[in-house]
């Protein structure tokens, strides 16, 4: 293509797609020159998704009502990554760039998604970029913008020990972007030391901080933290099968509720513990756990429910070749400083069987299940109490050429002093088959029936909802053609006064295609994919239409 | 007093159950055979312990380090070590490696995708005996999708599920040790069911983050429309959320959420 061509299709191009667009393209080609340079120890991948959408909404209620963009959007993910050794050092890296003009897609019109380098000698390991290092449960599981080193010698048995440091941030341009992409800015460091004292049994201690700059503040009130977390967390296998897992930790916590006075800051300390044992062997599986958080513990880089104390248990039987039995029970409470006016005690006991070879079919299988979900708010009586009732079926078999899947479940909810009482149905059913044509061709049929009934026994209101759709797949092995289509309707009929009943009306079309062209490209593809959505409102100022059609180009290389 | 109740015959159930646990059948059958001497004392594929009776291995290309499976053991103290031998290939060809005098070794082998592995290890002592070589098979799969694409198909079966009221289909993909208690979320995504009528969701992937041991981090945008029952009116928002995911065997499990949740929202 000449220079002066190469302009006229740029001209030609929307003028949202022309920088995005071009920047993959390049790098793609500089890639497909580079990659054969590199040795058999050394590889380099990359993968570019490119997507052009045509989104038409009509009718009143669509601006209000529709999830989608109008007019044409495009969106392209482009991915870089490679890994090998050199000399004694083993690498990876892993770049990813998202463009699009779709504010449903993303707030930025051109973002990195994923930015990472790591390295090892296999004793020191160096991340830096995207960093993820899972300390324990209170103490880190965040992902991070920064970098990470760990030292662990295998041979020697050394104690492990990971450092990190980083931004919290959900994306790179929270960094340098404009005002759509700003958040908080929290930086987060954090150290841990595991020592392997056997096979059977580890320890770790581990410090996180997470600390957050206050002029980064979004909203003049949103809180800002400055949390120190100290965490020993250990598992024990006395015997094969049969393990004993716990973690401690303590948070040193100053919350500043707003940025209006000093004074308004709130320190805290809380504690956080957990002990757990599993055990696994023959034909059962139990496992037990306790746990106590704190009301004032924060963990800000981990997970935690402050003001929880509970107990957890699990029993899996096998009683014979084809029955399983599942026991589950879990308690938990809040309160734990009597800072709350009342009380609440959560009991959740559950029961689920599962048969197979029933009735002396191979291929049925049946999930019977019941659930009962207690809760007692109690103290000075100002708590509400609700015992609800849950029960599932489900069945699968084959007939013939046939696969089923059937499922059937009765919930009863009931919240005292009148407060709820209601019963809902449930039920679905989907058939799907597959059927050979020759050598060349397969068609595959799906039908489906659904549904849900809910009843308010107290406004004397039911609502009901109807779900059933066709669909039909079809592969042409020789021509490497997927495609499939559906249609079908959803509809909700509801007595309450004032209320809507709605139709939805839908139908989708896809294929996906792999020329010849794009063999060199592994798992390159060209795909269509296009629905319809036709809403039906009894307030017609609220009903609507939706069509959308993408073309798309997948390359992988 | 039903807590502590319910805690008692909790502890009592589990104490009688542990009392009837035996120990793998394989481990005991095969010490007979051999002598326990000659032993490995533990095994480390890709950095994580592996006890001797997880057989099968499921890895991500991505996730080995310069794209090659690191395999560190320790023999037994027991055992006067002469040779330590590694075969890849379910025992047709043996690769000596050199053994430390605290009787530990490294191997390390380019792996690739979509390749399946037969591992063990052959340990010879100085009177020319050899360990159970079985026991110390490790069936190693490298799949051949990336985890890029892993995380996507993982994602698209929980929406699937969501959007067609599959609660069991749906829990399938929560892992068993979600972090905000599974059955509490359980309860939040059959609210949504029962409150939502006709739920639409798209998302586009921000960053797939792994920690090279076992869970990725995965940040995403979102936008859902769908139906208040209650109201009949139709409502669109959107969002970004976080979910960590628990790699086990090549499977994907949520593991835990942060940020605007996706799914369990209206409770």
């Amino acid at each position: 293509m000449t220079s002066a061509n190469a302009e006229k299709c740029l001209r030609n191009l929307p003028v949202g797609m022309r920088p995005a667009s071009l920047v993959p393209l390049l790098l793609i080609s500089i890639l497909v020159l580079m990659a054969p340079a590199y040795a058999a120890d050394n590889e380099v991948h990359f993968s570019n998704e490119f997507a052009y959408t045509y989104n038409d909404i009509t009718g009143p209620g669509g601006d209000d009502s529709s999830s989608l963009t109008r007019g044409f959007r495009y969106l392209n993910i482009f991915g870089f990554m490679g890994n090998g050794t050199v000399r004694e050092l083993e690498y990876n890296f892993n770049l990813g760039f998202k463009a699009t003009d779709d504010r449903r897609n993303d707030v930025a019109t051109f973002s990195p998604t994923n930015i990472q380098g790591r390295m090892t000698n296999k004793i020191h390991t160096v991340n830096a970029g995207d960093t993820f290092e899972s300390f324990s449960q209170y103490s880190l599981s965040t992902a991070v913008k920064g970098a990470s080193y760990r030292y662990f010698n295998e041979q020697k048995n050394s104690p492990e020990i990971t450092m990190v440091y980083g931004y919290v941030l959900p994306r790179w341009d929270t960094i340098w972007g404009g005002v759509e992409t700003r958040a908080i800015e929290r930086t987060a460091y954090g150290m841990r030391i595991k020592q392997n004292f056997s096979p059977n049994i580890w320890a770790g201690i581990s410090y996180v901080q997470a600390k957050d700059r206050p002029g980064t503040r979004i909203m003049s009130t949103d809180p800002i933290y400055d949390s120190n977390n100290y965490t020993v967390d250990a598992e024990y296998k006395p015997i094969p099968g049969l393990a004993f897992r716990g973690e401690f930790s303590t948070s040193r916590t100053t919350v500043s509720p707003t940025s209006l006075a000093a004074q308004n800051e709130e320190r805290t300390h809380g504690t956080a513990s957990r002990i757990e044992a599993v055990g696994e062997g023959g034909p059962s599986r139990v496992s037990l756990e306790y746990e106590r958080v704190s009301t004032e513990f924060q963990s800000i880089l981990g997970s935690a429910t402050p003001d929880r104390e509970k107990i957890k248990s699990k029993w899996r039987y096998t009683m014979t070749k084809n029955i399983m039995l599942n026991l589950g029970l879990l308690w938990f409470r809040d309160n734990l400083d009597g800072q709350k006016a009342y009380r609440t005690d959560s009991y959740t006991p559950e029961a689920g069987f599962t048969f197979k070879n029933l009735l002396g079919r191979q291929s049925a299988t049946a999930d019977l299940a019941y659930r009962y979900d207690r809760k007692f708010g109690a103290g000075n009586g100002s708590g509400i109490s609700t015992a609800d009732h849950m029960t599932t079926l489900n069945y699968r078999d084959r007939f013939g050429p046939v696969d089923s899947d059937a499922n059937v479940g009765y919930t009863i909810y009931s919240t005292e002093r009148d407060q709820r009482q209601a019963k809902e149905y449930t039920y679905n059913l989907s058939l799907n088959s597959r059927h050979e044509i020759g050598e060349a061709y397969v068609v595959k049929p799906v039908v489906y029936l659904g549904g849900m009934t809910s009843r308010d026994d107290l406004a004397l209101e039911t609502d009901r909802i109807y779900e059933y759709s066709f669909g039909m797949g079809f592969e042409l092995l020789k021509l490497k053609l997927n495609s499939d289509f559906r249609i079908g309707q959803n509809v909700l009929e509801k007595t309450a006064a004032g209320t809507d009943n709605s139709t939805k009306t839908f139908g989708s079309f896809n294929v996906y295609y792999r020329p010849p062209f794009l063999k060199k490209f592994n798992e390159g593809m060209l795909y269509l994919r296009s629905f319809v959505n036709d809403f039906r409102f009894s307030t017609q100022s609220r009903s609507f239409r939706e069509n959308s059609v993408t073309l798309g180009v997948n390359l992988q290389y | 007093m039903l807590r502590k109740l319910i805690s008692g015959i909790s502890c009592i159930v589990f104490l009688l159950l542990m009392c009837h646990i035996d120990g793998p059948a394989e481990l005991s059958a095969a010490s007979a055979e051999k002598p326990d001497e000659i032993r490995l004392e533990y095994l480390y594929i890709n950095k994580k312990m592996t006890p001797e009776t997880e057989k099968k291995i499921t890895l991500f290309r991505e996730l080995l380090s310069g794209g090659r499976v690191s395999i560190t053991g320790k023999i037994a103290d027991t055992a006067k070590v002469k040779a330590v031998e590694v075969s890849i290939d379910n025992k047709s060809t043996w690769r000596k490696v050199r053994s430390t005098k605290k009787n530990t070794f490294r191997y390390s082998f380019r792996a690739e995708k979509g390749a399946t592995y037969g591992l063990l290890i052959r340990i010879t002592d100085a009177k020319g005996n050899t360990n159970n070589i079985e026991n110390t098979f490790k069936g190693i799969t490298i799949l051949d999708r990336s985890l890029y694409n892993a995380v996507g198909d993982a994602l698209n079966s929980m929406i699937e599920a969501y959007q067609g009221k599959a609660l069991g289909s749906f829990m399938a993909c929560v892992d068993d040790s979600f972090t905000g208690e599974k059955v509490e979320y359980e309860k939040s995504v059959q609210n949504d069911f029962s409150a939502l009528n006709d739920i639409i969701i798209h998302y586009t992937l921000n960053s797939v983050t792994p920690d090279y041991k076992d869970k990725v981090s995965v940040a995403l945008n979102f936008d859902r429309s769908y139906t208040v029952v209650k109201t009949g009116k139709r409502r669109s928002d959107e969002g970004s959320t976080v979910m960590i995911f628990r790699i086990d065997n090549g499977k994907l499990s949520l593991y835990s959420v942060r940020g605007q949740p996706l799914f369990g929202f209206t409770k």
